[in-house]
C-alpha cells in the first residue's frame, strides 16, 4: 500500500496548496490577534452547535436503522413552521409553543415516520433507502409550500427578543446563540446518558455493533428504530428553530437544504461515532467562522462562502481512512435491471420513433417543447442507469454533470457547431464526472451519495454562476446536424428522440458486454469481485465516465431544445427529484429514464397549465410522497413491475388502463375542471379493475400491491423465513421440537443429534 | 519462522505468512501468526469460532489490512497489494458467508471471473474455460439459473467454480463443505484432491472434522488468534490442547 500512501500524500499536498492559495488570495487583511481569534471562536461555537445537533440526528438514525435521512432538514423545517404557527398565528406563550413543537409534535412525527414508512425499508438497497427519504423531503417541502404560502412572511423571533447576552473579545454572544451552544451540549450529555445508562440505549449500541447478534439476544428493532426516529426528529426541529431567526424569513427550501451543510460533521464521525461528529461540527464551525472573520471573497469567488461546508465534506471524504473492502452483501439483492432482448429494443424503438415522426408535427409548439425537454431529461437520466442501476452507485447529481454539457454546448457552438460540439461536450463532462467523484471513488456507496449532493450544491451554487461560465443567460441556436437544420421544434424533437434511442441501444449493448457483467458483479459483491481480480476503482471510474458522457450530451440537448442556457435550468432540487422519479420508474431499465422525463414534463404541464394555483401545488406535493410510497411497495421500480404484471395478468391491467384513458378523455372532451377529470380517470381505472376482477376469478396481482397493509413487510418475511428455517442466521422465533431440530440439523449440514 | 508454526520454507512454497497480526481496537484477532503452504499441498486450518481464521483469510486475500507481518505468494511480498492485484498473482478464495453475484446466472458468475483472468492471461478463452469448469463441478445443467435462487450448497459450488476460473495457485476455502450433503462433500473432497494433484495449493478453514482431517496433509489449529499446534491430522487430533480447547472429547473427532 506504499503506492497508495504516496498517492494520498500527493492528495494532501494538492488540497493544502489549493486551500492556501484561496486563503492568501482572499485574505481580508484583518490582523491576527488574540482578540480576532477570540472573535472567530465566539462566532464558530453557535454555528458548530447547529451542525452538531443536525449531524447528531443524522448519525443516530443512520447507525440504528441503516437509513441515511436526507429528509432530516425538511423534518426540521416542518417543525419550525409548526412552531411559527403556534407562536405567531395562535399567539401561544413562547415556552408552551416551544414545548408543543419540540416535545409533542416532533416525537410523534418521528414515530409516525418510522411506523408508516421507514420500518418497511429495512431490507431495501442503499439507493432505494436514500431515494425514499428524498421523496419524503420533497413531499414535506411541497406540503409546507401549500400550508404556509411562501410569498407571505413567516419569521420566528429570537427566543429572547430583548437582546443582550454575553460579551467577550468585543463580541456579543446573544442569548439565542448561547442557547444554541447550550442545546448542543445538553444533547450530547443526554445522549451519553441514554446510550450508556439506559437499557434501550444499550440495545441501540448493540444494534450498531452487530444487528444480527442483537436480534438473537432478543433486542427488538422496532423499539430502537422508533426511538432513533424520535431523536432524529427532535434534533431536526431544535436545530431549525434555533437557526431560523438567524436566517430571517422562514424559507422551506433553505431550511431543508441546510442539512447538506451538516454532512461534513457526520462524515467526520464516519456516520456512526457521536463524539467524533461533535469534533467534526466544531471544526466545520471554525472553518466557516475563519472564512467570515479573516477572508474576503469578492469577484469570481463571491459565492464561495455558501459552499464551504460542501467543500469541507469533499475534503473529509478524500481523507477518510480507506475502508476495507465491504464483505457481506445486501440480505436480498433485487434484480434491479431488466435486460431486454434486441427484438424488444428494436420494436420499442421503432414504435417510439414512428409515434414521434407521425404525431410530432400535429402537436402545438408548447407541447412539442415539453416533449423535447422530456427527451433531453431522459438522456441525462439514461446516463444514471449504468451508474445507479447496474453498478449500484448512489450518485444523486445528474444535473451537476449535465450542467457542464449545457455550458459547453453554448460555449463550443461558434467553433464546433452541430454533432461534434455535442460529442465534445459529452467527452469533457465525462472527465468532469471522473474528477468530481475522485473523493468518493474508493469509499462505500453512502459516502458517494453524500459527496454527489455536495458536488451538485457546489456546481449549482458556485461553479455554474462563475463569470466565465453561466452568470447570465445566453441564447443557444439549434444545431445543424449532417446538413439538416433543426430549428423547427418537430425536427429537433425527432433528433432528440433518435439520440435517446441510440444511447439506449448503446447501454443495452454495454449491459450485455463483458463490462456490463463486471458492473453487476461489483454491485452484487464488492469483496468477491475484487477477489477474482476486478479492480473496483477502475470499474467505478469507467462507469462514471460513461455516465458523465451521456449526461453531458443530455445537458447539451436540453439547452439546444430550449434555445437558451441558464443556471436556473438545472436546479439542485430538480436534479434530486428526477433521480427520485428515475428510481421509481425503474433505475435499471432503458425505458425508465424516458418515462421519468415524460412524467416530469407532464407534471410541469399539468401544474402550470391545467391545474393552476393550489391544485397544482397539491399535485407537486402528492407526486413525491406517492413516489416514496410506490418505491417501498415496488422496490425494483414501476416499469419492470408493471411489465411483469402485464405478462402475468394482462386482463386487469388492460381494463384498468382502458378505464383510466376513457375517464381522462371524457374529462378533457367535456372540459371538466382538472380535478374532476382526474377523479373521473381514477374512477374509470377502478371500474376497469372491478370489471376485470368479475371476469377473472383470480385475484389481481396488482391489487395486492395497493392493499399494502395486508402485505407482509420485509421484517415479517424475515421472521417467517427464520420460522421456516430457511436462514438459520436470522435466529429462532419458535420453540424447538424434534421435527424442527431435524430440519435445523439438515439446514446446518450436520448429522442428526441422535446418531452421534 | 519457527519450525513449530509451519512447514519449513522450501523452493516450492506458494504461500508464506510471517508474523501477521490484526488488531481491532484493543482486541487482537490474529496474533503474530506464521504459516506456509507448499505447492500441491492441502492444509487445514481449524479452531473455534472467533479464533481468527476468517480474519487471517481476509488478510491473505487483501480484504483486511494487517496491523503487522508479511504475506508472500511465490516468494513475492504482497502485503501492500489490493485484493484484485493479489487475485492476479494467483490467490483465489471462497467466502464463509456466501458472496455470490446473486443477480447473475451461474454461467455468468464463472464467466465474469474468467474474463477478469484474461487481463493477465491472454491465452485463456473465457467462454471455453467457463464451460469446462461448469462441467467439472456438475453445474452445467444449472448454467442459466440466477444464483440467488439456488440452495446454499449449490451457491458454494458456484463460488468454487468462480475462484477456479481465475486459475489460482493458492485456493483459500472458507467452510466450503458447510451446507453440502454427505455425498456432495465427498465429491468435493475428490475434486480438491484432483486439483491438489495438479499442483494447486489449498488452505482450508473447516468445521467439518472428518472432512478436514481426511483431506489435509497438514493441519494447524488457531485459538484466540494464535497457532496452538501444527502437524499431521493424527498429531493434531492427539494433541491434548486441541482436545481441550476445541474438540471437547475424543469421540467427536471420530
Amino acid at each position: 500500500m506504499r503506492a497508495l500512501t504516496n498517492r494520498r500524500s500527493v492528495g494532501v499536498v494538492v488540497v493544502a496548496a489549493a486551500l492556501l492559495w484561496v486563503v492568501i488570495r482572499s485574505w481580508a487583511g484583518s490582523p491576527v490577534t488574540v482578540n480576532s481569534i477570540g472573535q472567530m471562536i465566539m462566532f464558530a461555537l453557535p454555528i458548530a452547535g447547529i451542525y452538531a445537533v443536525q449531524a447528531t440526528g443524522l448519525v443516530v438514525v443512520y447507525s440504528s436503522t441503516g437509513i441515511f435521512n436526507l429528509a432530516q432538514g425538511s423534518i426540521g423545517m416542518f417543525g419550525a413552521f409548526i412552531y411559527w404557527t403556534l407562536l405567531v398565528q395562535w399567539h401561544l406563550p413562547e415556552a408552551l409553543a416551544l414545548f408543543l413543537a419540540v416535545c409533542v409534535f416532533a416525537p410523534i412525527f418521528g414515530l409516525l415516520l418510522d411506523v408508516v414508512l421507514m420500518r418497511r425499508l429495512a431490507q431495501a438497497t442503499v439507493i432505494v433507502k436514500l431515494t425514499a427519504t428524498l421523496g419524503l423531503s420533497l413531499g414535506l417541502l411541497g406540503v409546507a409550500n401549500v400550508l404556509w404560502n411562501p410569498d407571505s412572511p413567516h419569521a420566528i423571533p429570537n427566543l429572547f427578543p430583548q437582546g443582550g447576552g454575553l460579551t467577550a473579545f468585543g463580541v456579543v454572544l446573544t442569548w439565542q446563540r448561547l442557547i444554541t451552544i447550550g442545546a448542543a451540549l445538553a444533547l450530547a450529555l443526554a445522549l451519553r446518558w441514554l446510550l450508556f445508562r439506559t437499557r434501550t440505549g444499550i440495545s441501540m449500541r448493540a444494534i450498531v455493533d452487530n444487528a444480527d447478534l442483537a436480534t438473537l439476544f432478543g433486542i427488538r428493532h422496532a423499539r430502537t428504530s422508533g426511538l432513533a426516529w424520535v431523536l432524529g426528529s427532535v434534533c431536526a426541529t431544535v436545530a431549525s428553530i434555533l437557526i431560523a431567526p438567524e436566517l430571517g424569513n422562514l424559507s422551506a427550501q433553505t431550511l431543508s437544504l441546510l442539512i447538506i451543510d451538516s454532512f461534513a460533521a457526520a462524515a467526520v464521525g464516519r456516520l456512526r461515532n457521536l463524539p467524533m461528529t461533535y469534533v467534526g461540527a466544531l471544526l466545520l464551525g471554525l472553518v466557516v467562522s475563519f472564512s467570515s472573520t479573516f477572508l474576503q471573497f469578492g469577484g469570481d469567488f463571491a459565492q464561495l462562502p455558501a459552499v464551504i461546508p460542501s467543500i469541507a465534506l469533499l475534503v473529509v471524504l478524500l481523507f477518510l481512512p480507506e475502508p476495507t473492502v465491504h464483505v457481506g452483501r445486501a440480505l436480498r439483492t433485487y434484480r434491479m435491471e431488466t435486460v431486454p432482448s434486441w427484438r424488444t429494443v428494436a420494436i420499442a424503438s421503432a414504435v417510439v420513433l414512428v409515434a414521434v415522426v407521425a404525431f410530432g408535427p400535429l402537436m402545438s409548439g408548447t407541447v412539442m417543447l415539453q416533449l423535447t425537454v422530456a427527451a433531453a431529461t431522459g438522456v441525462i437520466l439514461l446516463g444514471m442507469v449504468p451508474l445507479l442501476g447496474w453498478a449500484g452507485l448512489p450518485f444523486l447529481a445528474p444535473y451537476g454533470l449535465a450542467g457542464f454539457g449545457a455550458w459547453l454546448a453554448w460555449r463550443l457552438q461558434p467553433d464546433l457547431p452541430g454533432l461534434v460540439g455535442i460529442l465534445v461536450a459529452g467527452l469533457v463532462t465525462a472527465v468532469v464526472g471522473l474528477i468530481a467523484t475522485i473523493p468518493a471513488l474508493r469509499l462505500r456507496g453512502l459516502y458517494l451519495a453524500l459527496g454527489s449532493i455536495a458536488f451538485a450544491n457546489i456546481a449549482v451554487t458556485f461553479i455554474f454562476p462563475l463569470p466565465w461560465l453561466l452568470n447570465s443567460d445566453h441564447a443557444v441556436a439549434p444545431p445543424d446536424i449532417l446538413g439538416l437544420n433543426l430549428s423547427s421544434p418537430s425536427s429537433f424533437l425527432i433528433f432528440a428522440t433518435v439520440v435517446y434511442l441510440l444511447l439506449a441501444c448503446g447501454i443495452v449493448w454495454l449491459r450485455r458486454s463483458r463490462f456490463g457483467r463486471r458492473l453487476i458483479a461489483t454491485r452484487d459483491s464488492e469483496a468477491a469481485a475484487a477477489c477474482v481480480g476486478i479492480s473496483l476503482v477502475e470499474t467505478k471510474a469507467i462507469v462514471f465516465m460513461i455516465a458523465g458522457f451521456i449526461a453531458g450530451v443530455g445537458g447539451a440537448l436540453l439547452v439546444e431544445a430550449q434555445q437558451f442556457v441558464s443556471v436556473d435550468q438545472l436546479p439542485l432540487i430538480g436534479g434530486l427529484s428526477i433521480v427520485l422519479s428515475l428510481v421509481v420508474f425503474g433505475v435499471g431499465t432503458v425505458s425508465g429514464p424516458l418515462v421519468a422525463g415524460l412524467m416530469a414534463a407532464a407534471f410541469a404541464v399539468i401544474s402550470s397549465d391545467w391545474l393552476q394555483g393550489n391544485w397544482g401545488d397539491t399535485l407537486t406535493v402528492v407526486g413525491p410522497a406517492l413516489a416514496a410510497l410506490g418505491l417501498i411497495s415496488l422496490p425494483r421500480g414501476a416499469v419492470p413491475e408493471i411489465v411483469a404484471d402485464a405478462k402475468e395478468h394482462p386482463l386487469p391491467l388492460a381494463a384498468r388502463t382502458a378505464g383510466l384513458v376513457l375517464g381522462g378523455v371524457i374529462g378533457v372532451l367535456c372540459h371538466l375542471p382538472g380535478l374532476v377529470g382526474v377523479a373521473l380517470a381514477v374512477a374509470g381505472a377502478a371500474a376497469g379493475g372491478v370489471l376485470a376482477g368479475l371476469f377473472s376469478q383470480r385475484r389481481s396481482h396488482a391489487l395486492d400491491a395497493l392493499a399494502w397493509p395486508d402485505r407482509p413487510h420485509p421484517g415479517q418475511q424475515a421472521a417467517e423465513a427464520a420460522a421456516g428455517l430457511d436462514d438459520p442466521a436470522l435466529g429462532l422465533s419458535r420453540d424447538i421440537d424434534e421435527l424442527v431440530r431435524g430440519q435445523l440439523d439438515q439446514a446446518l449440514g450436520i448429522s442428526p443429534a441422535g446418531a452421534r | 519462522m519457527t519450525p513449530a508454526t509451519g512447514a519449513p520454507m522450501t523452493q516450492d512454497t506458494v504461500l508464506d505468512v510471517e508474523g501477521v497480526s490484526v488488531r481491532f481496537g484493543g482486541l487482537v484477532a490474529v496474533d503474530a501468526v506464521s504459516l506456509s503452504v507448499r505447492r500441491g499441498q492441502i492444509m487445514g486450518l481449524i479452531g473455534p469460532n472467533g479464533a481468527g481464521k476468517t480474519t487471517l483469510f481476509n488478510v491473505i486475500a487483501g480484504i483486511q489490512h494487517a496491523t503487522g507481518g508479511v504475506v508472500r505468494i511465490g516468494g513475492r511480498d504482497i502485503s501492500r497489494l489490493p485484493p484484485h492485484r493479489r487475485a492476479r498473482l494467483g490467490i483465489g478464495r471462497t467466502f464463509q458467508r456466501l458472496e455470490v453475484f446473486g443477480t447473475l446466472t451461474v454461467r455468468e458468475n464463472v464467466l465474469v471471473a474468467a474474463e477478469a483472468r484474461r487481463r493477465w492471461d491472454r491465452s485463456v478463452d473465457p467462454a471455453q474455460a467457463t464451460e469446462d469448469l461448469l462441467a467439472r463441478l456438475h453445474l452445467d445443467t444449472l448454467h442459466g439459473e440466477m444464483v440467488d435462487s439456488l440452495p446454499s450448497g449449490t451457491q458454494r459450488l458456484v463460488e468454487l467454480a468462480r475462484a477456479l476460473a481465475c486459475a489460482p495457485r493458492l485456493l483459500l476455502l472458507d467452510e466450503v463443505a458447510s451446507g453440502l450433503s454427505t455425498y456432495e462433500a465427498e465429491t468435493m473432497a475428490v475434486l480438491l484432491r484432483e486439483l491438489a494433484a495438479d499442483g494447486l495449493s489449498v488452505l482450508l478453514v473447516e468445521h467439518d472434522m472428518p472432512f478436514v482431517m481426511g483431506l489435509s496433509e497438514r493441519v494447524s489449529m488457531l485459538d484466540h488468534g494464535v497457532i496452538v499446534v501444527t502437524g499431521t491430522p493424527a498429531e493434531v487430533q492427539a494433541n491434548p490442547d486441541v482436545q481441550a480447547a476445541y474438540l471437547g472429547s475424543r469421540e467427536a473427532v471420530a
